[in-house]
């Protein structure tokens, strides 16, 4: 009864508002679909040298003001425009064919776009759709994946999103290896974008792209671009997402009984009896601490986006909200953004674009890992007795490391830290970018633009009184980063009969200001205020500041030509100056050329039908990397201070390193690659060979502890990248009410090290643990950077301990007994996606997954450190050396004698495989048949229910096998009690007006 | 139009390369140590260097030594006299790293100074002094625990490749350095726990002890002594020993030089030495808890022999319950119930105290004269009835009695015993007993354990084999690593 009144009203409705369009001209209404059938959203329809334009539905139809001989112009990305004369039918359908040119689809390039047929270099895109499939608290990680030679690794589950991303592999060993981001055109860091922003993603992976960006481009570049309005009807689109984080996977440790037990083995081998009754351990609890200090958690996050426009004006607006809180209690991250696009013309020469954002985050931290003997949040939660619980039966919490003599006294409480301590962060950035364009004369302009980004981060951290382990203490630290971007660039384009020319020339500035402070104080009174009254502690800390600036000028230029479409040639150059090196060495010049040959053009191809587009490509470049620090090259005195006449006095030393003469770090590419097109584009390939090398090094000559110094930096090594890409998308199924599209990628890169100072090894730094304090990567010439290089072991000796082979055979164990026994490098990585809709239904998987990685869990040489009463996993219980085992079960038992005094070293035992298979997302959306019920005035009401990280294939025994405890350059591949990773259920739902 | 553009391009050139030039906001070394507030901000960087590494470390493995005391947790397998394991290892590197990061700051300093521009020659001498005083105690103590070492100068500061000295050149080094700062060091210190004349003078007795110089030990310490510089601190009760060693004190009469801590920037070693349940006079031992790893216990004679009515008996040692099974005492010498957290004990750190040169003085006139003189008996006396509560200056009836240890052994027994109760928990009672050889013995006497031959030399670091061409594994290293 409702139903029938809503769709009478709604007829109604639209009758008048038919109506009302009658009383000025006709009305044509009609449907668009592509050759196969299927309905195109977003097709621009407009009556030709008007300004009257709409846009299809996503139902593909249209209803534009027009009448009998009046001629629209259809457009679409991939087909081109089409214009068609309206008859005396004012229905009008129309069929889009996709043309052999219409990769006319334009492709985002440094300092301006190419068609794709133009591009000679390595460029994966990937789409803003993609990138917003799930919730993501930094928008990068959605690269997971989604290029081919783009691998993102998570290094912790922290909330906020911590990882590493790598393009080709590492290039370097002391700079960073990080790509340069750069958003709508300005240098810029990516971690706050709203992903529902962002338009498309464009990442720059061989030297012919990327040398255009000179200095800072050896590790690649990734050029995000945020949405813009469109003419035509305003639209309102609003996204909400709810849903459940929980522990992807709990280590298996021991209950109360088995940890009495084991330690009761352990007191009898080591001190001659046993500790515990056995009344005494019938009458433990068991307290699961893991599941105490893990929980289920909620993720949310709201957008909202407003866009429209008309020829003169294009206005974008978006507001979004995310709140994601992490499974460890009193830790989250919050983001709010808010947005503003405008596009604006003042006529046809001169154009305005101004783009204006804000965000604040919010984020607090409880991160605390790592550590030894239960000395961290993390490691407390593994490591704390079961037969213990948190707290006393008066309320106040219980010191663990009283409760037996044998107790280690690093072990933490958890809920002490995670009560009684808290770290928030809060950062407001604003970023304004403002360029105006003007055309000179036809084919010339001038686009000049100003990007200001300054940013604002205010760290709170607050101990109160009830912590064990130290007084009460607050402390306060702030970071003010102001950048400026100015760039100047001329653009020429020229299109004479079978000559295409595309200049552009120019010179930017950039400059980075940043200032530090800090203070705190420690012994307050009251704990109320927390960091607001800092003058209420009894102890002051020493206050700091700090101060850095950095400069960076450049000139750029390229020239894209194509001849006849057929023949491409790009030749760029980029000339840097930065302020960070000695002068004399401030300037580096970046070279590249690139040559593109579209074979699919050529007359004896013409009539192959099944091969739509055949492009090789093949490309040289030079880029940089800035690699240190400002005032790296000047000798600078560190400033401190030290108790001496009853109060601080203010001493002055040198620093650690001893500073010389440096320059560029530079990166020759060479990369070669082939574009295919089969059945008019339904299947798409794309493959890619590279070999880069990386000289000038900056390497550190670690000097030998008598020296006073820690190391001096030099500009020596080499380092070699090598690798292939592919890519392969399908429409496997494109027709009326089925489409699928099936996709893939894989790469696989060869990481080595060609040459160091001296062919020395340079080893990884040392993870100290107080029973082992040793390094566990190597760097050496002709192996990866970053090798676990380490002890072997040689099964047990007679009565049960560890031993370790003796290379050298000289009775002791040393550096030259190591060997490399395992490489944190993956031999390949890959991503699967498959996106299948049906009626309105829409269901789409994503796979990714990394193989031949090693990890080092070094959180499993807690297992062997036994006479401290941590809890260990079941294993060191079931499976170990006793003295009437017999040989076989002994030389098969997994873990040595149960004793406090074993020889534990970092050894091969710790090496697992860290190969994983992981569906990152899986969703299943409907999108409600509006149209079929007739409601006009709603364009699109999708629901949706998704999982990310919800099944994952691996054989690593540690918490997860994405992990990178100690970051992703040199002691890469390291678990060692870092923030769990979670899997998320979530739902949600997508409104657009 | 063109014009313009040909302009813009040459005032962007024009004022390109200024932008480039760095600022920095901080101090170089070039524009360094030329005025009087610059070279004590110099002295002060070695001075610092101590705090990690040798200010925990170093004492702690030394007690852990020690014929009186024993380490607990991690620190417990060095009171087995085996030898150092790996875990222990990785503190002697940090009292390696410390030292030498030291003697780094004071050879920069000595290089530069004789430059600076804006200070008179007796001022150089002065600073240079104080810097050649401190370089001399970070190298005394490498050659005490480790034996022969590199040696770093400011002559040879760029050589990262420096083989190990004979222990005669090394001793020359440190006999010259402290013979330099012995003259030249202010004669009352600049600042309190900046070496006085006094203090490079104490050290050098020590050194010359060390290298069995009596006469010149001798002499030194009477001037030192005859000066009237430093007095004994009377005490009454048990607490007036807070007067010397608590948390409070900035200077006393028996302040020879310390290593200075306060609330903000501490003491580790009484972290150590606490435990969070210890009550001493009311009040926590230490703001923040306590690591407890350093214990005595009944059982050990020299802890048993000691007569109660002695005040530091009660004062540096507490009853508690650790729960191993046996009564346990604390080392309680230092205390800080409003430490903040557990790097922040403001007790400072008495590297050399009044009664040590005292008792080293006793040790001099008895290997000297062949036996002690009333003097020397004197001396011991005046330590021991402070000990007890008496005034020093008076005769007590505790006092020893001169025919009663008339023969040099029998006194220098006394001195050792003095010795062990005086400085408890001071970090000197192991390099004392090494250097009277015999530490075997007493180790014996006291705890009935054996020491292996290996345990009398720390282990020169891995580092330094890795890094220091000059130096080799298989030769180098010290016997039994």
């Amino acid at each position: 009864m409702v139903h029938k009144l809503l769709k009478k009203w709604c007829c109604l409705a639209s009758c008048l508002c038919l109506g009302f369009h009658a009383l000025g001209q006709d009305t044509v209404t009609g449907r668009v679909t592509d050759e196969g059938g299927t309905p195109l959203e977003g097709v621009s329809v407009s009556v030709k040298n008007t300004a009257n334009s709409t846009s299809t539905n996503v139902e593909g139809h249209y209803s534009i003001g027009a009448r009998q001989g009046n001629v629209l112009v259809f457009g679409y990305v991939g087909y081109g425009t089409q214009e068609v004369e309206v008859g005396a039918n004012l229905t009008l359908d129309v069929k889009l064919v996709t043309k052999q040119e219409a990769l006319d689809e334009v492709v985002v390039v440094g300092y301006g776009t190419l068609k794709r047929r133009d591009v000679t270099g390595a460029i994966a895109s990937v789409s803003g759709q993609k990138m917003s499939e799930y919730v993501v608290p930094n928008p990068v990680q959605a690269l997971q994946g989604r290029a081919a030679g783009v691998v993102v690794t998570t290094n912790s589950g922290a909330p906020n999103g911590n990882f590493t991303v790598r393009i080709r592999g590492s290039n370097s060993i002391r700079g960073g290896n990080d790509p340069l981001y750069i958003i709508d055109g300005m240098p810029s860091s990516p971690s706050s974008i709203n992903s529902l922003d962002i338009e498309s993603v464009e990442v720059l992976k061989d030297a012919s792209a990327t040398a255009i960006y000179g200095s800072r481009a050896a590790n690649g570049v990734v050029l995000i671009t945020t949405k813009r309005g469109k003419s035509g009807a305003a639209s309102i689109a609003y996204d909400v997402n709810y849903g459940i984080q929980s522990q992807i996977k709990k280590l298996d440790m021991m209950n109360a009984t088995e940890w009495a037990t084991f330690y009761n083995e352990q007191q009898l081998n080591d001190v001659g009896k046993t500790y515990f009754t056995d009344e005494q351990i019938a009458a433990m609890g068991n307290v699961d601490w893991q599941s105490l200090v893990f929980q289920n958690a909620p993720i949310q996050n709201h957008n909202l986006m407003v866009m429209g426009g008309t020829e003169k004006a294009k206005v974008l607006v978006s507001g979004s909200a995310m709140t994601r809180d992490g499974i460890i209690p009193n830790s989250k991250y919050d983001k709010y953004n808010l947005r503003s696009n405008i596009d604006y013309n003042f006529n046809d020469r001169f154009s305005l674009q101004l783009n204006m954002v804000y965000t604040r985050t919010g984020r607090s931290d409880q991160n605390s890992g790592g550590g030894n003997r239960g000395g961290s949040l993390i490691g407390g939660t593994l490591a704390s007795p079961p037969s213990l619980q948190p707290y006393n039966e008066d309320g106040s919490y219980q010191n663990l490391q009283l409760a037996y003599p044998f107790m280690s006294n690093a072990l933490l409480n958890p809920f002490n830290i995670l009560n009684e301590t808290s770290s928030k962060t809060n950062a407001n950035l604003g970023n304004i970018n403002l360029a105006l364009g003007y055309e000179l004369i036809k084919g010339l302009s001038l686009r000049t633009s100003l990007g200001i980004e300054n940013n604002d981060y205010q760290t709170d951290y607050y101990r109160t009184s009830k912590y064990l382990y130290g007084a009460s203490n607050a402390s306060i630290s702030n970071q003010h980063d102001m950048t400026i971007v100015n760039e100047n660039i001329l653009n020429y384009h020229m299109d004479i009969n079978d000559h295409a020319l595309d200049a552009v020339g120019g010179f930017t500035y950039q400059q980075y200001v940043g200032k530090s402070s800090s203070m705190s104080g420690s012994n307050f009174i009251s704990d109320a205020p927390e960091t607001g009254q800092i003058s209420g502690a009894s102890i002051f800390g020493i206050p700091s500041s700090g101060y850095t600036k950095w400069v960076l000028m450049s000139y750029l230029g390229r020239i894209n030509y194509s001849f006849k479409g057929k023949y491409v040639m790009t030749v760029s150059a980029r000339s840097d100056g930065s302020s960070r090196y000695s002068p004399g060495n401030k300037w580096g010049f970046f070279p590249s050329a690139a040559l593109a040959w579209r074979i699919s053009q050529e007359r004896f191809l013409s009539n192959v039908d099944w091969l739509s587009e055949l492009k090789l490509r093949a490309g040289y470049g030079r880029t940089g990397s800035t690699a240190i620090s400002p005032y790296a090259t000047l000798n600078m005195l560190s400033q401190g201070k030290t108790p001496i006449n009853g109060d601080m006095g203010t001493f002055y030393a040198p620093s650690t390193t001893l500073p010389a003469n440096l320059r560029w770090e530079t990166t020759d590419q060479i990369n070669v690659g082939v574009d295919i097109g089969l059945l008019t584009n339904r299947l798409r390939i794309t493959a890619d060979y590279y070999d880069k090398i990386t000289k000038d090094l900056l390497n550190a000559v670690i000097l030998p502890p008598s020296s006073g110094y820690g190391n001096t930096i030099r500009n020596i090594g080499k380092m070699g990248n090598k690798g292939v890409e592919l890519m392969v998308e399908g429409d496997v199924i494109s027709n009326d009410r089925l489409l699928w599209t099936l996709s893939g990628n894989i790469s696989a890169n060869r990481n080595k090290v060609i040459s160091l100072y001296g062919g020395d090894d340079v080893y990884g730094s040392n993870v100290n643990l107080s029973y082992i304090n040793d390094f566990i990567h190597l760097i050496r010439e002709g192996e990866p950077m970053g090798v676990f290089f380490t002890y072997k072991e040689n099964g047990y000796t007679d009565d049960g301990n560890l031993q370790y082979i003796d290379r050298d055979d000289n009775g002791t164990l040393s550096v030259a007994d190591k060997m490399i026994t395992g490489n944190p490098y993956p031999d390949f990585t890959y991503g699967i996606n498959s996106d299948l809709s049906y009626r309105g239904f829409d269901f789409s998987f994503f796979f990714q997954g990394s193989q031949g990685n090693d990890l080092f869990n070094v959180g499993e040489t807690a297992n062997l450190d036994q006479g401290m009463g941590l809890n260990l996993r079941k294993g060191v219980l079931n499976s170990h050396w006793k003295p009437d085992n017999s040989p076989e079960a002994n030389a098969a038992a997994k873990y040595p004698r149960v004793s406090r005094s074993i020889a534990v070293q970092y050894s091969d035992r710790f090496i697992e495989d860290g190969s994983y298979l992981r569906l990152k997302n899986i969703s299943l959306g409907y999108n409600l048949p509006l149209q079929k019920w007739g409601i006009q005035w709603c364009n699109q009401l999708k629901v949706y229910v998704s999982a990310q990280n919800i099944w994952t294939l691996t054989k690593y025994t540690g918490m997860d096998p994405e992990v990178n405890s100690l970051g992703g350059n040199i002691n890469i591949g390291v678990d060692y009690l870092t923030y769990p990773n979670v899997k998320t259920v979530s739902f949600g739902a997508r409104v657009q007006f | 139009m063109k014009n313009l553009l040909i302009f813009m391009g040459l005032l962007v050139t024009c004022s390109c390369s200024k932008w480039l030039d760095e600022e920095p906001k901080a101090v170089s070394e070039v524009t360094f140590y030329n005025t009087e507030q610059e070279a004590a901000a110099a002295v002060l960087a070695p001075l610092n260097k101590f705090r990690s590494g040798f200010a925990m470390s170093f004492p702690g493995l030394m007690e852990s030594f020690a014929d009186y005391q024993y380490g607990r947790g991690s620190w417990a397998s060095n009171s087995d006299y085996k030898g150092l394991d790996p875990q222990n290892v990785s503190r002697s590197d940090g009292i390696w790293s410390s030292l030498y990061n030291a003697i780094r700051d004071c050879n920069i300093a000595i290089s530069r100074l004789p430059e600076g521009s804006d200070l008179t020659e007796e001022q150089k001498s002065a600073f240079i002094a104080e810097l050649r005083f401190i370089r001399g105690f970070a190298y005394f103590t490498l050659v005490q625990l480790w034996s022969e070492v590199p040696l770093r100068t400011e002559m040879n500061m760029d050589e990262w490749d420096l083989p190990k000295s004979s222990l005669d050149e090394l001793y020359a080094f440190i006999v010259a350095d402290l013979e330099f700062a012995a003259l030249h060091c202010p004669q009352t210190e600049r600042l309190i726990g900046t070496p006085s004349r006094y203090a490079a003078q104490g050290l050098l007795a020590q050194v010359y002890m060390q290298l069995k110089n009596y006469q010149g030990a001798h002499d030194l310490l009477k001037s030192i002594i005859d000066s009237k510089r430093y007095a004994l601190v009377p005490v009454n009760t048990v607490r007036d020993f807070e007067k010397i060693f608590g948390p409070d004190v900035v200077n006393t009469t028996e302040e020879v030089f310390y290593l200075k801590s306060t609330h903000t920037a501490g003491w580790q070693f009484v972290m150590f030495c606490s435990h969070p349940n210890a009550v001493i006079d009311g009040k926590k031992m230490h703001g923040a808890g306590g690591w407890y790893g350093l214990y005595t216990r009944t059982g050990n004679t020299l802890f048993d022999e000691w007569d109660n009515a002695d005040l530091r008996k009660g004062y540096n040692t507490l009853f508690l319950d650790l729960g191993l099974g046996f009564d346990t005492y604390l080392p309680t010498k230092f205390y800080d119930p409003l430490a903040p957290s557990s790097d922040n004990a403001s007790n400072s750190n008495p590297i050399i105290r009044y009664p040590d040169l005292l008792l080293l003085y006793a040790e001099s006139i008895n290997e000297l004269h062949d036996g002690p003189t009333q003097e020397a008996m004197d001396v011991l006396n005046r330590v021991r009835r402070r000990g007890y509560g008496y005034a020093p200056d008076q005769p007590a009836s505790i006092d020893y009695v001169l025919a009663d240890y008339g023969s040099k052994a029998q006194f220098l027994e006394l001195i050792i015993k003095e010795q062990a109760y005086e400085t408890w928990n001071e970090g000197k009672r192991w390099l004392f007993l090494r250097r009277l050889g015999i530490a075997a013995e007493k180790v014996m006497d006291a705890k009935g354990l054996t020491i292996e031959e290996k345990h009398y030399l720390f282990p020169i670091p891995a580092a330094e084999f890795n890094y220091n061409a000059a130096l080799d594994a298989g030769r180098d290293q010290n016997p039994g690593y």
